[in-house]
């Protein structure tokens, strides 16, 4: 069974992060895990691509949807940092200010350049699909 | 001024990215070829899907063919493709190309882990062609 489910219609963003997470379970298997645990949504928006794109964690894998009315997690971002996002190199889950990547991105996180709403209630499963989409 | 699509301007192009020290920095480990994909549009003067071939090895373009066939085209490693009025949007640098990708607006084939990884050389790719002077085909 897929475990990465494109909606009929989604393009673009939504078939580029299934194919970045698809290769990276492909890479890693045991990043499979991942997929299972607790049902939540996410909204990954990108203003100046004017895209946006939903992601539902059903509890058996992962749909990529349309923009959700309700989602525990909200990202707003831009297309260069979202870029950054996926290849920042992670510890615990999240980006690694050891890192000068990392550190970039806590400096976007604290001047709201990157926008996270529902953290840290859910934090656990934004560590979640950080690990899932990253390449570093 | 030679005219996109063509070879002349394939050749100007690779004769650019042979001599940007910012790609050549950018994509230092980058090994791997890429198939750009210039789809018709009759009307604009690109009456066939155009495919263009580069071997690009460790920041610099080894070799490059103009009108391959798409059957040689497709076993690059990489295809960007997207109809000639986008690329010309992309080479005026009015279209982003991974804002573009994001739209869908670019239609990119390959391990995108790997484009994740090289996203400034591609990025790099993308200035290096807008540094051509370029004559359009619908504007000849």
């Amino acid at each position: 069974m897929e475990r990465v489910v494109v909606e009929e219609g989604i393009q673009g963003l939504g078939i580029m992060l299934a194919e970045l997470i698809k290769a990276n379970l492909v890479a890693e298997p045991e990043r499979e895990r991942l997929l299972d645990g607790d049902p939540g949504g996410v909204n990954l928006i990108v203003p100046d691509a004017e895209v946006e794109v939903g992601l539902i964690f059903n509890g058996r894998g992962l749909e990529i949807t349309e923009k959700l009315a309700h989602a525990d997690l909200s990202i707003t971002t831009d297309s260069d940092t979202l870029m950054e996002l996926t290849n920042v190199p992670l510890r615990f889950g999240m980006p690694d200010t050891l890192t000068a990547q990392g550190r970039a991105i806590a400096g976007k996180l604290m001047r709201g350049d990157i926008n996270v709403e529902g953290l840290p209630k859910h934090l656990k499963l934004m560590i979640r699909l950080q690990r899932l989409f990253t390449v570093a | 001024m030679p005219v996109f699509p063509s070879e002349e301007w394939l050749s100007e192009y690779v004769e650019r990215i042979n001599s940007s020290k910012e790609y050549e920095e950018a994509a230092a480990t980058w090994e791997g070829d890429l198939s750009y994909v210039f789809e018709r549009e009759p009307d604009k003067g690109v009456p066939e899907d155009v495919w263009v071939w580069v071997d690009l090895w460790h920041g610099k373009c080894r070799e490059a063919r103009f009108g391959v066939p798409p059957e040689e085209g497709e076993k690059a490693r990489f295809i960007i493709r997207a109809p000639y009025s986008r690329w010309k949007e992309v080479i005026r640098r009015e279209l982003d190309p991974i804002k573009g990708m994001m739209q869908g607006k670019l239609k990119l084939k390959g391990d995108l882990p790997t484009i994740v990884r090289y996203v400034k050389a591609a990025n790099e790719l993308v200035n290096v062609a807008s540094t051509v002077d370029t004559t359009f085909a619908d504007e000849q």
